[in-house]
Parts: C-alpha cells; structure tokens; sequence
C-alpha cells in the first residue's frame, strides 16, 4: 500500500524518516496516535500520506479496508468481498449506527441500514468496488470528506494548504484541498455547506461552526483521518476542549475514523495522546463507564535529536546594566550588529509592546535598515503578516522582529539566527524557538538571548543548562545508530505507554525496541525536506552519518507539560447549543459522547444534568428562568434542538473560545486595514492621539462601528499600546534550573560568562544579605520612606508568587488587622506595610503551613477581582455575551451586556449558577495554581527560614519593589467597600493636589491607599 | 444621600440612583430598562429572574425615604418590546397598584420607542422630549438638551448615557462606579436599572462627578485633562 509514497520519495532522491514510515504503517494498521517531531523534519508528511495511500490503495484494488480503532469489531477484510458481523460480537461502535440508522460508510454506499441486526453485509454484486460513487478509475474525486485538517492558527491553514497540496499533486491524487476557517468568503462556505471536499483544513472554531449545521452526519460519514496539528498549542486551553469535543462528535458520525495529532516537545506526550484520542464509546449508557478503555493509541516519535546552543549579547559594561526592567535598549547596538551580520534573524520578544518598541527603536537607530526589519505579532493584519513571511521566505527581508505569532508554523520560515529578548521563561518554548534555526535535520538549534536586565541572564545560563543534557553520559549520544526498533506489525504492544510516561525525561537503554521510541531508533536519514520545492541537501554520506553524532544531543532534556482542563463547564454549555442548532441530539446518546472525551470523563450525572438545564430553562427546575428559551427539548423523541433561527444565527457568531477582549479593527481613513486592537485600548483614545501600532504611528481620527479609523501621524512619537494578557510566567522547570543557578553562585561557581558577569551582583546580595542555600527561604525586611519592606524570595516564578503573595498577606491581615501592599515577580514577593510586620521564624511557618490552603485561598479569593475577571472568559464562551461584530444592527446591541453585568446578576440572583463555581475553579486552578502553591509550600515547609533585615533594597528586592506598578490588589473588601474607600482616598488626593506641587513622586502616590482588612 | 444646589434649587441625590427635587416633590429617576432580563432570556440569553422586583422595591423605598409625590422617568422604562414578559409585567403592574396617587411621568427615550408606552391603564403620563416645568427642563438624550435652546440658559436633566466613572486605585486596577454626572447645565443620571451597563465617562473642567456607592454618594474631584 505504501509503495507509491515510496516510489515518490525515491523519485525525489528522499529516503523517509523512520518515524515516518512508522506512521503510515500505523495508519494503515487503523490506528490512531500522536506524532512528536520538531517543526521541520517532515511531519506533515508521516501523518498526510497515509490517507493518501490508503486513498491510492483503495483505487488500485478497488477493496476498502476496514480498519478499526481497536484492531477489532466491525468487519473483516474488504477484500474478501464480503463482511460479516457477528450480532453479539464486540462491536465498538454499535450504537451509533443502530441508533441513528447511519449509513455504514463507504462500504456500500447504499446505506445498509441496521446491520448489527442483520449481521451481514453484503457487497453489491458487479465487483468490489467499495467507494460510493464507484471511482474506480482513477481521477475520480471523492464527493464527501476523507480527510480533515485542523490547525490552531488561521494563519497557518494557507501553508497547511500547500503542503498538503503538493503531495496530493506530486501523487497525483485528484483531491480538492480547501480552506475553511474565519476568512472564508461566504460564498465557498454556502457551496462547502452543500458539498464537501475531499480535504478540508479548518481550526477548531469552524469546525464547531460546521456542526452547528445540519446534515453534518451526512457529511462527515465517509471521514476516515482527522489530524490535528501543533496539537500541544490546543492541549491544556478551552479552544482544546472544543476540539476534544469536536471529534467525539466525527468519531461518533464516522466510527471508523482514525485521529492523528501532531505535537511539538512536551513533557506529557502520552497524556497529550490520550487527550487527543479520548476514551473508546466502551459501556455506553447512562450510569458512568465503569472501565473505560484506552484508546488505544500509537505514539510516534520522531524527534531527531537536535542540540540546542544558547548565546546570550553581553553589555559591554555590567554596572550600567539594569538590575530590572524589561526593555533591554541598552542593548540595542548589539542587537542591531547581530541582524546584521546574519542573513536573517528572527527577534523573538515576549510581549506585542517590546515588539512594536524594539521595532520602533531599531529603525530609529537605523533609518537604513527600513525595509529590512519587519514587524510581526498577533494583533498585525493577516495580510501584512502573510506579505513578512513571503518577504522572509524569499529572503527579502533580513530580521523580523516578532512574538509567539511565530512560534508556530508548520514548516515555514527557517532562517538564520534566531534571538530571544528578554527571559526565556520556559524550556519548551525557548527550544520551539530556537528551533527556527538550523532547519537542516541534525543542525544545530541556536538562539542568541538578549537580556534586558541583570537577573535575566541568569535565566540564560539556567536555561542553556537546562536544555544541555548534564555530561553525566545520560543518554547515550548516538543511540540513532541503533537503527530501527522492533515493529511489531499487528500485535499487541504491551508497554506503549509505561515508556512513554518516562518518555522524554529518561531515554533509559531499556527502551530499545519497543515501538513508539522512534527517537532512540530514528537513524539520522539521507536528508529530506518537507517543502519538495526547496534545494535538496545532498545526502549525507555513511561515514559523515558516523561522524556527526556529536550533534545529536541526547535528547535527554525535561520539558513542560501542560496540563489539560477538566470540565470547563462553559464550553459544555457551548457545545450542547452549538449540536442543537446542527442535527439536534437525544440527552442520552450524547452524554456518553461527551464522557467520551478527556476533558469530560468526570462529568458527574449533576453537572450534566445543569448543563441540559441551563441551556434548556436557565436553572434546576424550580428556579427555571421565566421565558428562557435557548434549547428546547421536541416532543415524541425527546430530542434537543435549538429554540429559533435567530437564537442559531446568534450562536454561530458567538462560536469560539478564544478569550479575549473585544477588538476593534484598525485601518486607515483610506481604508487599508493594520490589524486587530483591544478595544479597552481605543476606547481610552481620543481623536488626535498618536499610538504605535503594527510598526507604526497613526493618530486616531474615529472610531465608528467597531473600526478605528487612523491616519499617519506627523509626529514620530505615539503612545504604547498596552495590551492584555500578556505575561507570560516562568515555568516550574525554568524555575528550578533558576535555583540551581543560584546556589552555584552561594557556593562562588561562575562558570557561564553570564554568571561571571551577574557575579558583582550576587556579592553585593551576599555582602548585604545573603544567598539562600537550596533548603533555605530568605525572608529580606528593610525600610524606606513607602514604608516597612518585606521580601521572601521561594524562586518559584510570578505565577506562584502571586497566589503566594495574597495568601501570606491574608493570612498575616487576618491575626493583625493591617494594611499592606503586594508585589511579585519570577523571584519571590514584597509586602509593604505602614507598620512593621514582625513575625519570628514559628510564625513565619505559620503562615506558610499548607492548612487550610483552599479555604484561605477562596477567603482572599472574594477579595480580589480574579474570580470576576475569570468569569469574563466564562461568560463568553458560555454565550452570555454577545460579542461586538463590525456592521452590526440595533437590535444586537440591545442584546449586548457585560460580563461584570452578568457576574453581579448571577450572584445576586442565581448563586448556584455553576458558571461562577467554575469561575473560582479556574482562578484555583488555573490562575493560583494551588497544586503549584502546595509544592511550594511543601518545600518551604521543609526549609529553614532565614529573616535578614537589610540597610536597603538588595539585587533581589529592587526588581520587585521595581515592579510594583503591577501590584495586585488584595483587600478582602467587596466592590461597594471599594468604592466608598476610593472615594474617600480620590478625595484626599484632589486636596493633597491642589497643596502639593506636581512633582510629587507618582510611586508614593500609587502607594497611598490599598487596605488588607 | 447628598444634598446640592443646581439650577437654584435644592436637589438630593440617593445611592439608589435617584435624584429628589425637593420643592416640587418630585423623584427623577433614569434608563430603568425593565423588562431587559426577560428580553435577554426570550434570546436565548440566560439571565435569572428577580432583577425588576428587586428595582421596583428599590424604586418604593426611594418614594418613601424621599416622601415625593411624582416620579419623572427620563427615558427607557421597558427596554425591548419582548421584554413586556407577563411576569414583568405583572411585577410592574403590581407596583403601580401599590402608588395609586402617584404621578409618573415618562419622557420617551429611544427604547420607549420600540419598546411601546406602558400599558394606558397603568397610568403613565408619556410625552416626548422636552418636558419642561421651569426651570428644569427633562430629556433622555442628552445631544437633545444641548442642540435645544436649553443649552446655555436652562437646565436640563437627561440620561441615556448610563454614566459611570472609572476609580483608578493605587495598584493600577480600577473600578466603576455609576455616578450621577452635573455640567453647568445639564444633570445626566445614572441608569436605575439593576441589570444595565454604564459608559465611562469624560468630565470637563468645571464638571462635578458624584459616585455612588451602593450606600451613599460622593462627590469626586476631577482633574482637568
């Protein structure tokens, strides 16, 4: 079956990567799986040309086979002609098709209805062909969906699109491969609405808004492959959960299809899987699936062992260095020489502001250089970034400077260096990015890191020994030449996911020859390419294959995971209205469709029963909401459907759970569209500001229906949009390698360059305070005219920080009345106080003591806006808000409300509404990270505690007491409490106003008020 | 509650979001929005029920507190035609029937206008834009009272905008508070409805801004932009 894919390679001068030709033997096998490889290294291709094989297979021989999930159940082969069913035999997915009566798919195509009852199926006479409009000759195109495609990124689905495309070309397959995601005109829509193309690429959202229309059974009964690209983006986010639930649904229309993902490094690849695959239909009913069954799943991996290198610039001189800050300008020189004496860079940053700035700042220093830097991130137009990929592509420009909107990419835009701005933050990420260089398989990776101030270069050098496996000899460099592993063809295989738990951390020898280790097998290939048009590298011959082991880095390097979500009720409430606007859905069959999947197979009888409940009458029955009506539930069948069209069409603009503020487009008066803004943003401008946007300076003229309308600015200075959402925490690894670096600089090694420079630093903090030992917590107290300063540094990254941060403060109001103030970063946290907090060490573990932990944290939780700003999320998804939409009319806005609006009403008057206990599940969860919190605590719990009292603000402090413009407010005072305070304290400030003169420090007038009772 | 002077006369304001004309006994209230969670709900928009019977208990106690003998309704007192639900309705008539000697006057707003007058036999004593009893004149649209001769010489109270003003607090985060908004000649009220939004705001130099808690109402400084 493989031999044309083969016989192209071969035409081509490639030989396949093992883990490619693993894949496809695992397709053709009707398995499902999870394929790792790098961006690069051709995984498009593993995953793409096994539909297509089986596609070419089917024509020559004219026999489908019938592969299923589990190796069993329906059918025999194809090609005997006949296919039997035993009636009581283990059929998979039984139900679905008696139920529904769903044509048996493709093997007819006339629709043998019932089956199972019969138990024989029989081929039509005249021959075996198996496809429904017999397309026996070839050329023939498919008339419903085969295969279908989903990409996180719209912006990705036009490269998808050509990759997919020219293998369908050079095997000359006659699919149509088509697009539909957001941008798709409406007239390809109403034609795709009617006819589907054998190929089809979308993102989760349309693929949600495809089953919201009906006829999706007939449509999506032929789909035998479902691949999910950059999977790990979706993995651990509410737009994944969609997806989850997405291909429950394909699964259940199409039982025989087959679900491939595609993933990048992560340190939870089998969880990733078993997230992607779900959990077999197994017991199907109403009572929860009491063993559920795997899906069971191939994970392939096919990371070609790949080092990384990490460079950092260096001021020339460490004293003028920031000991914080964010902006790294005084680099900028440096910067600008490394762009230049590179054919192309990529500038990563890790915020859309420090992307328009550096931008701003490089053309400033270097009007010749304009033309050659481009500009790229999120909130660009689609078109303006399409124009700097071709441009970078075609080697046209040589630096984009940019954010994580080119982290991802299916295999575009290798370039020459790649630098990073500003801390890593995490190692998966670091290396995805590095990643962009040295494309050639077996290359090397590099990054060249810029930090913009002292502490981050010790985030370099943690990070650059984090992603260089220790030369303990862990894993044996040159594993590769071990060659292929033992691939048992049809067998069970017992342990593909025990090894694959350790996977990643620990390529311990015992792996060898157990399928799913395609990385120790993977032997480094002739090269291959995945874009047929690029130059082919010449192959390498055996003895260099000999030679250069010593860049394969081991691959012996932890990585993040993440985590997925569990039942995200808002986007079960989504997902229910969005099947009842499509072929409606019996309250039965679905919830096991639904516990099918990971993100729901703990959904309680309850839970699903509130769901049903709020989209049908709003609450439980006796506080049904008067005149609600959203599903409705028909009479004889009992099934649901939605209430109106009106309700549908609303629905469908709602579809989505991409959080974020509502935006408002910016174009020019003379209509040229920059891109998409924050409309809190716009909304804060008046005519006549400047701001910077895509690169440039506009001054607002209008904003009128949901546009912002803005013409070049005169001036060449504007005002830095702030946009939200943007931070990004350090990861729990980076932290640890942080650690690390810090107890060799206590114990005086500086071996990194980095740490030689950041030493005068670290003396000055050993000279006037100390660095903690690994099991100590440093708790620094000082003074200063804001007040008494304390600092407690457990290393554990913002994120923790932040939670830490309101729990001690809490906890430390709650014995003493008293006001304070909080600020955190990647290091540790301050508390500023008018009085002096004077807690011995006994105290100190008090507040630190894991006791009580959720109940202290729910009790600061109604104390600050989290819950509330979680809920806005929520409420979106859930489709409590509609969202704004250029050109809409008056009666939509009449319907419009805010999701504060909503969080008050529903906590007043609907306090068991399960929306707001989500709300407090995902800060919990999500934002605390209380499991996180609790490690934390264990291991200070463990710790000794160490109270310094300083002269002054040490290294470690200033960056946080530097920080404080973000502090987070932590008082325990409801909103009207809040108010009323402001108020006073707005009064007191208009007095001091008018007394003092306009100097007056801007720090020490932030610091004025913020209580904790 | 608070107590100015404007337009010569002596005016409280109350957190119930209520303005008291003393010398003519008279409450002005703005943007009620009935009926807007039931018209929410009949879109398949889920808002529970409760918030009208919640504004019209606010709406009585401010007729006792305050002791006034008419009530001017600045504008949108139903907010959509669906929203006129039975149980709505029902809550409103109830109320209406508890202050028989009351006397309401609506001025229309552009709600009102799609949504329908109430029901006549409720009482209502419904007229357009402007309503004037010297020397106040009563609009819902504020760009109404400005491009009206009242703009420089009378003084006109209005709502439609549902004002808020935003209270930056010393981290950085800020919270709205609905505020009643007073110009030199224009007075703009703060919605009444419970379940409304409110639009931020952006006074001038000279303009007083007074935020209302849900116990009490503050005036706050503003700053000259």
């Amino acid at each position: 079956m493989l031999e044309p894919i083969e016989q192209w390679f071969a035409r081509n001068g490639w030989t396949p990567f093992d883990f490619q030709r693993e894949t496809w033997a695992a397709y053709r096998r009707g398995e499902s799986g999870l394929v790792h490889a790098p961006t690069g290294t051709g995984k498009t291709y593993a995953v793409w040309l096994g539909p297509l094989a089986e596609w070419l297979h089917e024509q020559s021989s004219g026999a489908a086979e019938f592969p299923s999930p589990s190796g069993k159940g329906v059918g025999g082969e194809g090609k005997s002609g006949t296919a039997t069913i035993e009636p009581n035999g283990p059929h998979p997915q039984p139900f679905s098709q008696r139920e529904k009566g769903v044509e048996f798919p493709s093997l007819s195509g006339r629709g043998v209805r019932g089956e199972g009852k019969s138990g024989k199926l029989t081929i039509e006479p005249g021959g075996p062909h198996t496809q429904p409009f017999s397309q026996r000759e070839k050329g023939v195109r498919p008339k419903t969906l085969r295969g279908r495609w989903i990409t996180p990124l719209r912006a990705l689905a036009n490269d998808s699109a050509e990759n997919l495309r020219a293998a369908v070309e050079a095997l000359d397959i006659p699919w149509t491969i088509e697009l539909r995601t957001g941008d798709t005109p409406q007239s390809i829509r109403q034609r795709q609405r009617k006819q589907l193309p054998p190929a089809l690429i979308t993102t989760p959202e349309s693929l949600s808004v495809m089953l919201s229309y009906s006829g999706s059974s007939d449509h999506f009964k032929n789909l035998r492959c479902i691949i999910v690209d950059e999977w790990h983006e979706l993995l651990g986010t509410k737009r994944g959960v969609q997806t989850e639930l997405g291909l429950a649904r394909l699964r259940w229309l199409s039982p025989k299809v087959r679900t491939w993902g595609l993933s990048a490094t992560l340190g939870n690849l089998d969880q990733a899987m078993r997230v992607l695959l779900g959990y077999q239909n197994g017991g199907i009913g109403v009572s929860p699936v009491p063993e559920r069954q795997r899906c069971q799943g191939t994970l392939i991996c096919g990371d070609l062992p790949k080092r990384t290198t990490v460079q950092t610039l260096q001021p020339d001189d460490v004293d003028l260095f920031p000991w914080s800050g964010h902006l790294g300008l005084k680099l900028l020189h440096q910067v600008i020489s490394s762009i230049e004496a590179a054919r192309t860079t990529l500038l990563f940053t890790n915020v859309r502001s420090q992307a328009e700035i550096w931008f701003q700042q490089i053309i400033k220093a270097r009007p010749d250089l304009i033309g050659h830097v481009a500009l790229h991130h999120g909130s660009i137009d689609r078109d303006i970034r399409k124009q700097v990929e071709d441009l970078l592509r075609a080697g046209r420009i040589r630096c984009v400077v940019c954010t994580s909107s080119l982290d991802l990419g299916v295999d575009f835009l290798p370039v020459d260096q790649v630098m990073q701005l500003g801390s890593p933050k995490g190692i998966a990420r670091m290396m995805q990015r590095a990643g962009r260089s040295g494309h050639q398989p077996g290359a090397e990776s590099r990054i060249l890191g810029v930090p913009t101030n002292a502490l981050e270069l010790i985030e370099f050098a943690a990070a650059r020994e984090a992603v260089s496996p220790s030369p303990s000899g862990r894993g044996v460099r040159g594993e590769g030449k071990c060659g292929k592993g033992a691939i048992e063809p049809n067998g069970p295989h017992p342990q593909p996911f025990s090894q694959r738990e350790k996977g990643v951390q620990s390529p311990s020898p015992s792996g060898r020859g157990v399928r799913g280790e395609g990385r120790l097998h993977s032997k480094f290939p002739d090269s291959i390419r995945t874009h047929p048009d690029q130059a082919l590298t010449p192959a390498l011959s055996q003895r260099e294959r000999e030679e250069s082991p010593s860049h394969w880095a081991p691959h012996s390097i932890d990585v993040e995971s993440r985590t997925p979500l569990d039942r995200p009720l808002d986007v079960l409430v989504q997902h229910l209205v969005t099947l009842a606007c499509g072929d409606g859905f019996t309250a039965e069959e679905l919830q096991s469709e639904i516990r099918s999947t990971f993100a729901f197979h703990k959904l309680t009888r309850s839970e699903w029963q509130w769901a049903l409940d709020f989209v049908t009458q709003g609450g439980p029955a006796l506080h049904a909401y008067p005149q609600y009506a959203r599903v409705i539930r028909g009479g004889g069948d009992g099934r649901y459907t939605v209430a109106s069209l009106q309700i549908e069409r609303m629905h469908r603009m709602m579809i989505g759970t991409i959080t974020s503020d509502a935006m408002v487009k910016v174009a020019f008066v003379s209509g040229a569209t920059l891109g998409m803004m924050e409309e809190s943003f716009i909304s804060r401008l008046h005519p006549g500001d400047r701001f910077v946007f895509a690169g440039r300076v506009v001054e607002l003229v209008r904003v009128h229906n949901m546009t912002a309308h803005v013409k070049k600015a005169k001036q060449a200075s504007g005002i830095m949009p702030r946009w939200n959402g943007s931070r990004c925490p350090l990861s729990t690894l980076m932290a640890a390698a942080i650690r690390r670096k810090i107890d060799e600089a206590r114990r005086g090694i500086y071996e990194s360059s980095e740490m030689r420079l950041v030493r005068p630093l670290m003396e000055l903090q050993s000279a006037w305070s100390i660095i903690p030992q690994p099991d100590e917590l440093l708790i620094e107290r000082t003074r200063s005219r804001d007040g008494h300063h304390v600092f407690i540094y457990p290393f554990d990254g913002r994120q923790v920080h932040e939670g830490l941060s309101s729990l001690v403060a809490h906890r430390i109001a709650s014995q003493e009345a008293r006001s304070m103030h909080i600020t955190a970063n990647d290091y540790g946290f301050e508390l500023l106080s008018g009085d002096p907090i004077e807690l011995d060490e006994d105290e100190w573990r008090q507040v630190f003591t894991t006791t009580n932990l959720v109940e202290d944290m729910l009790g600061c939780l109604n104390t600050t806006a989290l819950a509330r700003r979680a809920f806005r999320d929520i409420a979106r998804v859930a489709g409590l808000i509609f969202p704004g939409f250029p050109g809409q009319n008056k009666t939509a806005r009449q319907f419009q409300a805010s999701s504060n609006l909503f969080y008050e009403v529903f906590s007043e008057f609907d306090p068991q509404n399960l929306l707001l206990d989500q709300a407090k599940r995902e800060v919990l969860d999500r934002e605390l990270e209380v499991t996180r919190l609790r490690q934390t605590l264990d291991r200070i719990g463990q710790s000794r505690i160490r109270i310094i009292n300083t002269q002054t603000l040490t290294p470690l402090g200033f960056p946080i007491w530097a920080e404080s413009i973000r502090t987070q407010h932590i008082t325990s005072e409801s909103w009207a409490d809040r108010v009323r305070r402001m108020v006073v304290v707005l009064e007191k400030e208009a007095a001091m106003t008018k007394e003092n003169s306009p100097q007056r420090s801007q720090r020490k007038h932030r610091k004025a008020s913020s209580i904790v009772r | 509650m608070l107590s100015i002077l404007w337009g010569g006369q002596r005016l409280t304001l109350y957190s119930g979001r209520a303005v008291h004309w003393r010398r003519a006994k008279t409450l002005i209230v703005a943007d009620p929005h009935f009926g807007k969670a039931a018209a929410f709900r009949n879109h398949g928009i889920p808002v529970p029920a409760g918030t009208t019977q919640a504004d019209v208990n606010r709406l009585s106690a401010l007729l006792a507190v305050s002791g006034a003998k008419r009530l001017i309704v600045l504008g949108d007192f139903l907010h959509h035609r669906t929203g006129r639900a039975p149980g709505t309705m029902a809550t409103l008539q109830a109320w209406r029937e508890e202050h028989p000697s009351l006397e309401i006057i609506l001025i229309r707003g552009n709600h009102d206008d799609h949504a329908g007058d109430p029901p006549p036999e409720w009482n209502f004593h419904c007229v357009d834009e402007p309503f004037i009893d010297a020397p106040f004149a009563f609009c819902h649209d504020p760009l109404s009272a400005q491009h009206s001769a009242l703009s420089t010489s009378g003084f006109s109270f209005t709502g439609h905008i549902h004002p808020c003003a935003i209270l930056h607090d010393s981290d950085g985060s800020s919270v709205r508070a609905p505020c009643f908004y007073f110009s030199q000649h224009h007075a703009t009220l703060p919605a009444f409805g419970t379940f409304t939004g409110a639009h931020p705001i952006r006074p001038r130099n000279g303009d007083r801004i007074f935020a209302v808690s849900p116990d009490s109402v503050t005036e706050i400084a503003t700053v000259a932009r």
